[in-house]
């Protein structure tokens, strides 16, 4: 099997564009060799002559100065188009560039368009066992039957991403599940055709699951989760942005059998109430990202849960939970001093006595996002400005649509030397001056807002010349 | 580098970008001359019009457009994230339509099939609302069309195609005045919809009322002639023939004083029939009420009607609005035509006068034969009366519509010259 893709790139070794068409190419896709070497002097092609007996006859100084195992060692730390270029060098390093042992990790991102199902189905018979580490997203024209080729071959793969590959349907993850115990991380994200019976047959075959991403598989319910939850204990990270029909169940039995969860995003499962998230905050304390964004049935209850029991949370994002008020960041600015980065967009109840609270409680506070937050005001942001974490860690500020904001607020930002950026999008009261006044204090400072930058923009070529050239001219 | 010069050119495009998302129906973009802005979204959105405000348009073109050629320049166009993408497009197709490169690359994403063929026919149309003249945004149309008719469309979606094509040439037509590349493009969506035919008679009908009201509109006219080519060769349409029964008249009102008015013809060939057919109409007789002009028993009377109708038309716009030379081009389009028909009807009088002979003329001999005969058509000495009366009019003109009396002369001279054997009589009337 491998003695024929072997034979397969070493009579297309002498193309001189193979380094824009990878071997993994299927020969139809690559072009006509160009029959150069006819039509160059006679100095050109003896020493085109000698170099290849230089490369070809392993009399090359490297191949005698270097054993074949440090070789082999140099090119496991090679890219994949680096790998690809040496194997175009000689048969000696054909052979060692395309050892399996080098294709142990492959990101075909860059390669999206042109991945097709042969691609896959070479890959996995020339690394078969080798393989642990497998990127695919964007990868589109990938279907089942190249995927299930490859759990067949590559049965020690532990990660791989199949994120917006649209065809990929349940009986990928069924193969996955039969042929890859060690899968430990998996990306399923927009692979809208996967259903429950995909997460059935990862808890059966992979127990060693630790990452899972199903975003925007909208056809999961809380059967699937539910069957995941009990297969694939040391679950880590669970994301399922946009899974409508998730509800209370699905995470409390999540939360019940997942104690090692860390990173979970429930983004846009509007089904979710206070209860999955007191459940969450009971089982897993070690949680430190969060996101309930568009969680719109959650309360208070939930941040003084999430308040006592997760100390850890660096990352909670909670746009749009918009009964959010004051004494629940009260709770969870004073218990949860790791935050980090918080998204607080449309959270409109919350005031300033929240701004206050994050200032004293939260000194790490990197990343603020207090977009629609309608009732913020100046002293809020005073409030801010003057706390630890402003004039250490604070990099980002999202103040769009505060309408109550004025240059005031910009006066007392002043203190925060890290400050990379502030959004201000139709804060109304914001002027230009207030803004320049700013930036003569923060010279770095990106300031997001509707001005028309001061200096003229240059011209553009972009309408069509109406006269050619010469017209010009005359 | 120019995203950071203007960081609000990404949040306005994507307000931009909203808008379209949120109103299905979006009719209008225009620019509104507000020179000054303030930290407010300049996109504005009232009643299906989108408004964007001056200052920040050239900013924001410049962004998209330095975006994008960069993009192009390192061959990252298809990899870039096709939500980013469509944005920088939507927003430099809206400022200016007329860069073909803009098109080129929407042109690309459908190929590959991350655009969609309608969402983009809809912000052409959004587009020709500035910009009614861009030819390049009536060529992509065009193009994203004869893509959508390729693949199978049931009957109601054709149609709504087809009504909103029309919609939308009008809509071009009117705001912006001899707008060729508009007429254009409803000939074409009349010529290759597969339901287009049902609506050349509606088309012919609402047609007049526009070209009354734009008579320096050479293009407008030109559709209506195209309209007249494709209704006449699929002739049959009764219910319009009340319409042209009173045209008719009028139209041959001038041969009740003419000595040809009874003159009876030999035999019963078709101009013969059509003589009767005439006199019938002028005294009235033989009124019947599901077809007066009997269209069924002589091919020609139909195509005559249609014409008569249009000189008659043409005749009083030239009338009310002296001095637009679009209406004597429609003028000699319509008389061109007329002559075909004496031609043709002539040719067949002769070739069977010559069958009945037994032995066919040579070819020269027979056309000369059928010229002299178109003298004494009294079908053409009607034709022939009516530029007289025309032309004696226009001589008599104000010094003020000089150049209606110059354009009459050139008629004159083109009636000469291309309808030759009247030229007699023309000149009798004018010296």
């Amino acid at each position: 099997m491998r003695k024929t893709l072997l034979s397969m790139i070493q009579s297309n070794r002498n193309k001189l564009e193979v380094l824009k068409q990878p071997w993994w190419i299927p020969p139809i896709l690559r072009k006509k060799p160009q029959h150069s070497f006819s039509v160059c002097t006679g100095s050109m092609k003896q020493s085109y002559v000698q170099l290849r007996r230089v490369f070809m006859e392993e009399e090359a100084l490297i191949n005698k100065k270097l054993p074949k195992e440090l070789l082999l060692r140099i090119f496991s730390c090679l890219d994949v188009v680096s790998l690809c270029r040496c194997a175009q060098v000689s048969k000696a390093w054909n052979v060692l560039a395309l050892d399996g042992s080098n294709w142990q990790r492959i990101d075909l991102f860059d390669f999206q368009r042109d991945v097709e199902g042969p691609v896959i189905e070479n890959i996995s018979r020339r690394c078969g066992g080798f393989l642990r580490k497998l990127s695919l997203k964007g990868c589109q024209s990938i279907a089942d039957g190249s995927m299930k080729l490859f759990a067949q071959l590559c049965h020690n793969v532990e990660d791989l991403n199949l994120n917006l590959c649209k065809n990929i349907g349940d009986s990928t993850c069924q193969a996955l599940s039969k042929h890859c115990p060690k899968l430990q991380r998996i990306d399923l994200g927009s692979c809208c055709e996967i259903t429950d019976n995909s997460l059935k047959a990862l808890s059966d075959g992979c127990p060693a699951l630790t990452h899972l991403n199903i975003a925007w598989c909208d056809s999961i319910t809380h059967f699937g989760v539910e069957a995941l939850a009990h297969g694939c204990p040391k679950l880590r990270s669970f994301m399922c942005s946009g899974c409508v029909q998730l509800n209370d169940a699905a995470i409390r039995v999540l939360a019940e059998h997942c104690p090692n969860l860390e990173v979970v995003n429930l983004f846009g499962c509007n089904l979710v109430t206070d209860e999955a998230v007191h459940k969450l905050a009971e089982n897993c304390h070690g949680l430190h990202y969060l996101c309930l964004s568009g969680c719109t049935l959650l309360t208070d209850a939930s941040l003084i849960i999430l308040a006592q029991q997760c100390h850890l949370l660096s990352t909670l994002e909670v746009a749009g939970c918009s009964q959010f008020t004051d004494t629940g960041f009260q709770a969870l600015a004073r218990s949860c001093r790791l935050l980090e980065k918080m998204d607080l967009e449309e959270c409109i109840l919350i005031t300033d006595t929240t701004l206050m609270h994050l200032g004293m409680g939260c000194p790490r506070l990197e990343k603020l996002s207090l977009s629609h937050c309608e009732l913020i005001t100046d002293e809020g942001i005073r409030h801010l400005g003057m706390s630890p974490c402003a004039a250490e860690n604070l990099t980002v500020l999202e103040l769009d649509n505060c309408p109550l904001i004025t240059d005031a607020s910009l006066d007392n930002l002043v203190s925060c030397h890290n400050l990379q950026r502030i959004e201000l999008y139709d804060c109304q009261l914001i002027t230009h001056t207030g803004i320049r006044r700013l930036r003569s204090n923060l010279p770095n400072i990106l300031v997001h807002a509707y001005f028309a930058p001061a200096t003229p923009p240059p011209a553009v070529g972009g309408t069509r010349q109406r006269y050619c050239r010469c017209c010009v001219i005359l | 580098m120019h995203g950071d010069q203007f960081p609000a050119a990404e949040k306005i495009l994507s307000d931009i970008e909203n808008v379209f998302k949120r109103d299905k129906d979006l009719k209008d973009f225009e620019i509104l001359p507000v020179t000054v802005g303030e930290n407010k979204s300049p996109v504005l959105h009232a009643e299906h019009t989108l408004g964007l405000q001056e200052w920040c348009v050239r900013h924001l073109y410049v962004h998209v457009y330095h975006k994008l050629t960069n993009l192009k320049q390192q061959q990252r166009l298809r990899r870039e994230d096709p939500n980013t993408l469509s944005r920088l497009l939507l927003g430099g197709v809206l400022l200016n339509p007329d860069c073909t490169f803009l098109w080129n690359i929407r042109r690309e994403l459908i190929v590959m099939g991350r655009f969609d063929l309608f969402s983009d026919l809809h912000i052409n149309a959004v587009t020709l609302s500035r910009r009614p003249k861009s030819s390049e945004a009536f060529v992509y149309r065009r193009w994203l069309l004869s893509r959508i008719l390729e693949s199978y469309l049931d009957a109601s979606t054709t149609l709504s195609i087809l009504e909103e094509e029309l919609r939308v040439t009008l809509m071009a037509a009117n705001r912006y005045a001899n707008n060729y590349h508009a007429w254009n493009h409803r000939m074409w969506i009349m010529s290759h919809l597969p339901q287009a035919q049902d609506h050349f008679i509606n088309e012919w009908v609402s047609s007049e009322e526009w070209i009354s009201k734009h008579v320096s509109e050479h293009s407008g006219l030109q559709y209506r002639e195209y309209l007249f080519k494709q209704i006449m060769q699929n002739v049959g349409h009764t219910y319009f023939c009340h319409k042209l029964r009173l045209s008719l008249e009028n139209f041959f009102l001038p041969l009740k004083s003419s000595e040809l008015y009874c003159v009876s013809l030999k035999d019963s060939t078709p101009l013969k029939q059509l003589h009767s057919l005439v006199i019938d109409i002028l005294e009235q007789k033989d009124f019947c009420s599901s077809c007066p002009i009997k269209c069924g028993s002589n091919p020609h009377i139909l195509h005559i009607g249609f014409l008569a109708y249009e000189l008659l038309l043409v005749t009083e716009l030239i009338r009310l609005y002296p001095g637009h030379e679009a209406l004597w081009c429609h003028r000699r389009f319509v008389l061109f035509s007329l002559y075909s028909i004496v031609k043709e009807i002539n040719t067949y009088e002769a070739s069977k006068s010559d069958i009945s002979d037994g032995v066919p003329h040579p070819k020269a001999q027979k056309l000369s034969v059928s010229d002299i005969e178109i003298e004494c058509n009294f079908l053409w000495s009607v034709i022939v009366r009516h530029e007289e009366s025309l032309l004696e009019e226009c001589s008599l003109c104000t010094p003020e519509e000089s150049y209606q009396s110059k354009l009459a002369f050139r008629h004159q001279e083109w009636v000469e010259k291309i309808l030759k054997r009247s030229g007699s009589c023309v000149k009798q009337s004018t010296s």
